[in-house]
């Protein structure tokens, strides 16, 4: 009540209909996979998605409503219907409030991205650019100095990850059944509703940004998965697995600066589990330390075009080998190529290549083509190759061995 | 002695014309501070060699930096796939600028380098380098020859990173601005003529400000075209800081 209250308060305080604006996005995602084992997954390999957004902004009210729906025809387990950013804000110049569905990035690092951790993924999607869910929030975001701010969240309602389905080639062919929040020792919450935070400090100094930030929440990055029997559907045993999510604190630094002609850019997160590692030894798991740093630089061409050249390394210090099993990058290096035609068309190509250094043979090839066909109709179109299964342990990317695969994807924008 | 005298005659005389030419960049700048803030929307008309013609859109925003060089706002409208993209430049006057992306897709901001002076500009015939704040200190000077409404000078780029050698720059008495500028290459061939017209007269506390409502710029090598018009251009804003600051990239509007 209190919230409608301030609602129309603030509505009433300002002078209606400044700036407003809808937009609708309608695509099309297509993708073929060459090696999926059909005993145990049957990807359908096309959703149609949409993207519906509204903005307003008068003064110092600001409103973005964006929802993000996506209808697979056959595997209804891919069909949902998300909120991305859907708040109400305050915003004065110096200072910001902001409450409703929030999508955070703290990224630096373009492939690497050990500190953005804030929101749960959808991970059924681009493995090197899962889709983000909105996290209920209410923040409080203060400017000050030249390049300075301070950041407080506040984030009440756990939002699960959207893990791959049995069917899909991304996940490991079972049914997630159960996702259970283990928020303090041997005790399974029961509920989504727990309090979580995070803190952020933006600054510049000497021309490089700065940006450290402090959460407590429920991780979403590694579950731990515990199997819980088997049940028959359509005739077909499939196993029943429950997902764990673990309280930890985490603490992020990431700087991007520029040293001649080149960016460079760093990631670095210390994770701390709040769980007692003592009382059920088979989700036991180190605190740890990922470490990311990347360097890229652009040359531009006498046609207007431009090439841009990125190396990117991640290490994980302190990670113990059970969560080193399904972790895909742990010690990872990235070479990428990014050709940007700057033609009218907006044509660009992106080639990258992953390669686990610590198990030597294990190779994560990616291109990506994009153009316009009109102002408003684009195409995407590549191919993911894993080159990966060196062993029956399932070390890093040999989970994902099996996810190669073509795609094509089409967006028409009103 | 003779010829002692000869250079030291020639060396004045280049002096004397790299003065004048650098008098008047200074007079042209003088002239043109003061604005304080200005927003205004603006089109950008593709035109290939065959004519055919894709339209572009942005709002865009400057504030004045008296004591360095302005910081800008640009906010993409159009194509809609990059619709709500901001890119905020702050330029320096003898350093590089510092420039950074916001992504509305992927609610980030990035830093990028601003070495990529010479890319196309949105697939069009302008480049970063030709929309980019044209500090004084960024450039040397010559004066080539003067008329009753115009002075025309010689203008190169002192950073090795420009995809110029030169640009002969055509300068209207009246408007203390330019009205055509040829850019030549770096095998100093003549590649692009652009023509300013349409000067509108705007008043920021007793003092007249002009501005131009069109840049039309040919590719003489690609016979490529791009017209930049200016709607609902204001001048003398007093803008808020906080809109170009990197942490005031929060959103896409």
């Amino acid at each position: 009540m209190t919230l409608f209250k301030v609602f129309f308060a603030l509505i009433a305080s300002t002078n209606l209909f400044a700036y407003q604006d809808f937009s609708l996005d309608l695509g099309l995602d297509t993708r073929a996979f060459s090696k999926v084992d059909k005993n145990y997954q049957e990807d359908y390999n096309f959703t149609f998605n949409s993207l519906l957004s509204y903005k307003f902004k008068n003064d110092s009210l600001k409103i973005l409503l964006e929802s993000y729906v996506q209808a697979d025809p056959v595997d209804t387990d891919r069909t949902f219907l998300i909120p991305k950013d859907f708040w109400i804000a305050h915003d004065d110049g110096t200072n910001i409030f902001k409450a409703g569905f929030q999508i955070i990035n703290l990224s630096a690092t373009e492939a690497f991205h050990p500190v953005d951790v804030i929101n749960s993924r959808f991970l059924d999607s681009n493995l090197q650019k899962p889709s983000k869910i909105g996290e209920p929030m209410v923040s409080y975001k203060r400017l000050f100095g030249e390049s300075s701010s301070f950041k407080i969240m506040y984030m009440p309602y756990f939002v699960e990850p959207f893990l791959a389905t049995e069917n899909s080639a991304y996940g490991p062919g079972v049914d997630f059944d159960e996702i259970e929040v283990f928020d303090t020792p041997s005790t399974f919450e029961g509920t989504n509703q727990l309090h979580q935070g995070a803190l952020q400090f933006n600054t510049n100094v000497n021309g490089t940004d700065l940006s450290l930030t402090y959460i407590n929440h429920i991780d979403r990055d590694l579950p731990s998965f515990i199997p819980r029997g088997s049940k028959t559907v359509d005739g077909e045993t499939v196993a029943i697995v429950d997902a764990l999510y673990f309280r930890k604190q985490q603490i992020g630094l990431t700087t991007q600066s520029v040293i001649f002609d080149w960016l460079l850019k760093t990631e670095m997160a210390f994770v701390d589990w709040e769980q007692s590692l003592s009382t059920i030894s088979i989700l036991s798991r180190d605190d740890y330390a990922p470490v990311a740093i990347s360097l890229e630089t652009t040359q531009s061409l006498s046609s207007g075009s431009e090439i841009t050249y990125i190396i990117e390394n991640q290490y994980v210090f302190g990670l113990d080998d059970a969560v080193k099993t399904y972790i895909f990058f742990q010690n990872d290096l990235l070479l990428g190529l990014r050709y940007a035609f700057n033609d009218v068309s907006g044509k660009e190509i992106f080639l990258s290549v992953i390669n686990d250094l610590e198990y030597g043979k294990q190779f994560f090839f990616n291109l990506n083509y994009s153009q316009r066909i009109s102002n408003s109709w684009k195409f995407e179109t590549g191919l993911h190759f894993v080159d990966a299964l060196r062993s029956n342990n399932y070390i890093g990317l040999d989970f994902i061995d099996s996810s190669d695969h073509v795609y094509f994807n089409l967006k028409k924008y009103f | 002695m003779k010829i002692i005298i000869l250079c030291l005659g020639i060396i004045s005389s280049t002096l004397s014309f790299a003065n004048k030419g650098l008098e008047i960049a200074k007079k042209v700048d003088k002239a043109n501070e003061g604005f304080i803030g200005e927003t205004s929307d603006m089109k950008m008309v593709l035109i290939n060699a065959q004519g055919d013609k894709i339209i572009r859109k942005l709002r865009t925003k400057v504030m004045e930096v008296p004591s360095d060089g302005d910081k800008s706002l640009s906010i993409f409208l159009l194509p809609k796939d990059v619709e709500g993209t901001k890119m905020l430049t702050w330029t320096h006057k003898k350093e590089d600028d510092d420039q950074w992306l916001f992504m509305p897709s992927l609610k980030r901001v990035k830093r990028i380098h601003s070495n990529s002076k010479t890319a196309s500009f949105m697939g069009s015939e302008f480049s970063y380098e030709d929309l980019g704040s044209q500090e004084v200190e960024k450039y040397n000077y010559k004066f080539l020859s003067e008329n009753k409404n115009e002075w025309v000078i010689e203008r190169t780029p002192i950073t090795k990173e420009s995809g110029y050698s030169k640009h002969i720059v055509t300068i209207s008495k009246k408007y203390m601005n330019p009205t055509k500028v040829d850019y030549y290459n770096t095998r100093k061939e003549l590649l692009k003529s652009s023509n300013l017209s349409g000067y509108k007269k705007y008043s920021v506390k007793d003092k007249n400000i002009y501005r131009p409502q069109k840049i039309h710029m040919v590719n003489v090598l690609t016979k490529k075209e791009s017209i930049l018009e200016w709607k609902d251009r204001k001048i003398g804003k007093k803008l808020k800081a906080s809109e170009f600051k990197k942490e005031g990239l929060n959103d896409s509007f």
